[in-house]
């Protein structure tokens, strides 16, 4: 209820501040008239007319920013780095970088396969080892979040020490940096999964799906930002660069497997109709479609989720990333379907995959992670030993 | 559906460009300006949005909602200009008295909202744009904005915050 006041505050103020801004009577025509005397022209820059470029500008760039009293660091701050690496051959040690506010972005793997990009990027200190990096702090409040959430080797041996308690134990600093990735031109559903390694070192993966590769390569725009908490400026906050760069798409063997397996989740039947595996060689993409027979048990399931356990301890299998929930994917005359897609950690080499549909609501309403599914609820089996 | 760009062919081209300029213009041109700090930029972004619209309204698939799809283009001239390298040559101060006289009366903090939102980094500028100004759900301006849902809740949260604090150290409300 606060928010929305406070949205309609915003609105309204703005509106009114804005009411002398007029629509242009005429920008139609203009905009036909644009369009149908415009003659596009596509042109493709070698690497190097690319790399004489970046040269030519930046020296210019320096020159105008020294004459103006402005520092280039300033000016290269928020600006895209610009296409610098053509072709992108995926596979692991790979060495593409980024510098920004002294942390090193660097690409640990790059994979493109089938209708995902997948990226890993580890993040530390150029020069020193004494800062802790943190995602965004939204998604990771140093004063709330369990540092065992990133670090695994906490998990056990201490489960509620918090981010900021930790860097303290450890004469640790904490900054907070982001890291995207996904098809240059698209705005695809991201998502990804974090750690850290020896306390200082922030590793991503962020999947992003893939709309159209072109002659079976993809451009990547990866994008790394630095949020310094303590600047106020505008550009300030957040220092953000980008580097474009091809990545080879790779096809995907799908496994269809029909399932057609009713299911429980609390008083709504729903059936399981069918799961898709598509593994790859950093993880495996699963996507599950299942439907129930109204509008209302639908929207009741979407606060349920199918997720894979261990058939004997029910601790969840090794997750990789994750879409942002289920979603309904429309409905006939009697039937509304459903869809939902994240992927395993590994590769699938099991025979099976147990599945286990949990509410969802529980957790999050509780505020903690739970990493473990219930006992009382049905496990799923789906055979995926011999399937195409 | 209430969108013009999924009608049939009943309707010409042109005159489904004309339909979304006159529903969507003057919002586009308000959002555009709050994010560029000019007036005559935000004009250009308008413009270069309905080019896009109208080069792409047979091509628009209706994968997403007409409003967010729109926007996203906007979005996205905006960001472009952003990025331009002269653009960091140019005083971009928050300065209202770039705009046009006030057609509607003014209330108390209004001047004060909108230049705190004016100065809100890029990033959170965009959010609260979309979500609380547009009226977009988190979903829908994460699709406008290529980014993950969560990111736009995180960064919503983030812009009010700060809208709030700022503000309250002037004395002035949000509620």
């Amino acid at each position: 209820m606060t928010e929305n006041r406070e949205d309609e505050r915003i609105r309204a103020a703005l509106n009114r501040t804005m009411s002398g801004l007029k629509a242009n009577p005429y920008l139609s025509r203009r905009v036909i008239a644009a369009s149908e005397g415009e003659v596009k022209v596509k042109k493709k820059l070698s690497i190097a007319m690319v790399m004489i470029i970046v040269l030519l500008l930046s020296s210019v760039t320096a020159l105008a920013l020294q004459l103006s009293g402005w520092k280039i660091a300033d000016y290269i701050r928020n600006v895209s780095e610009g296409k610098v690496a053509d072709d992108f051959e995926s596979g692991f040690q790979q060495d593409l970088t980024l510098d920004v506010e002294g942390i090193r972005f660097h690409v640990r793997d790059a994979y493109a396969a089938g209708s995902k990009i997948i990226l890993v990027t580890e993040a530390s200190c150029l020069e020193n080892d004494t800062t802790m990096l943190l995602p965004d702090r939204f998604i990771c409040d140093p004063d709330v979040t369990p540092a065992r959430q990133y670090i695994k080797e906490l998990a056990g041996i201490d489960d509620t020490i918090t981010f900021s308690e930790y860097a303290k134990q450890k004469g640790l600093s904490i900054l907070h940096v982001l890291v995207d990735a996904k098809q240059k031109g698209t705005y695809p559903i991201v998502s990804g999964d974090e750690w850290i390694e020896n306390d200082t070192t922030l590793v991503s993966i962020t999947s992003a799906n893939i709309l159209e590769p072109e002659d079976g390569r993809v451009e990547v725009e990866w994008e790394v930002s630095v949020i310094d908490d303590s600047r106020s400026a505008e550009f300030g906050e957040e220092t953000t660069k980008t580097l474009d760069f091809y990545l080879p798409v790779e096809e995907v063997r799908e496994m269809i497997i029909d399932v057609y397996q009713t299911v429980a989740a609390g008083d709504i039947q729903a059936s399981l109709d069918r799961v898709v595996l598509m593994p790859t060689r950093l993880d495996t993409q699963v996507e599950l479609y299942y439907h129930t027979e109204s509008m209302l048990a639908a929207e009741q399931l979407l606060e349920y989720r199918f997720v894979a356990v261990d058939p004997s301890s029910l601790a969840f299998a090794d997750s990789g990333s994750s879409s942002d929930g289920p979603e309904i994917l429309g409905t006939d005359d009697q039937l509304v379907y459903l869809h939902d897609a994240w992927t395993l950690g590994s590769p699938t080499e099991t025979d099976a995959l147990y599945l286990q549909l949990l509410p969802v609501y529980t957790w999050a309403k509780e505020g903690t992670e739970r990493d473990q599914g219930l006992p009382d609820v049905p496990i799923i089996k789906i055979d995926i030993s011999e399937k195409d | 559906m209430n969108t013009v760009v999924a009608k049939g062919p009943a309707i010409t081209r042109d005159e489904k460009l004309e339909i979304l300029v006159d529903k969507y213009q003057l919002s586009l041109l308000r959002v555009c300006f709050t994010f560029l700090h000019d007036r005559n930029l935000a004009e250009d972004a308008v413009q270069e949005t309905f080019i896009k619209v109208y080069q792409n309204l047979d091509a628009f698939q209706g994968n997403s909602s007409e409003k967010t799809w729109i926007f996203r283009i906007a979005m996205n001239a905006c960001r472009d200009m952003l990025r331009g390298r002269w653009f960091r040559f140019v005083d971009r101060r928050v300065d209202l008295s770039l705009l046009p006289e006030q057609t509607e009366q003014m209330e108390n903090g209004d001047q004060e909202i909108m230049e705190a939102v004016m100065a809100l980094p890029v990033k959170l500028r965009e959010v609260i744009l979309l979500c609380s100004f547009e009226g977009l759900t988190t979903y829908e301006a994460a699709e406008a904005l290529g980014i993950s849902q969560q990111a736009v809740s995180g960064r919503l949260k983030r812009a009010k915050e700060r809208l709030k604090k700022e503000l309250k150290e002037i004395g002035c409300d949000l509620s």
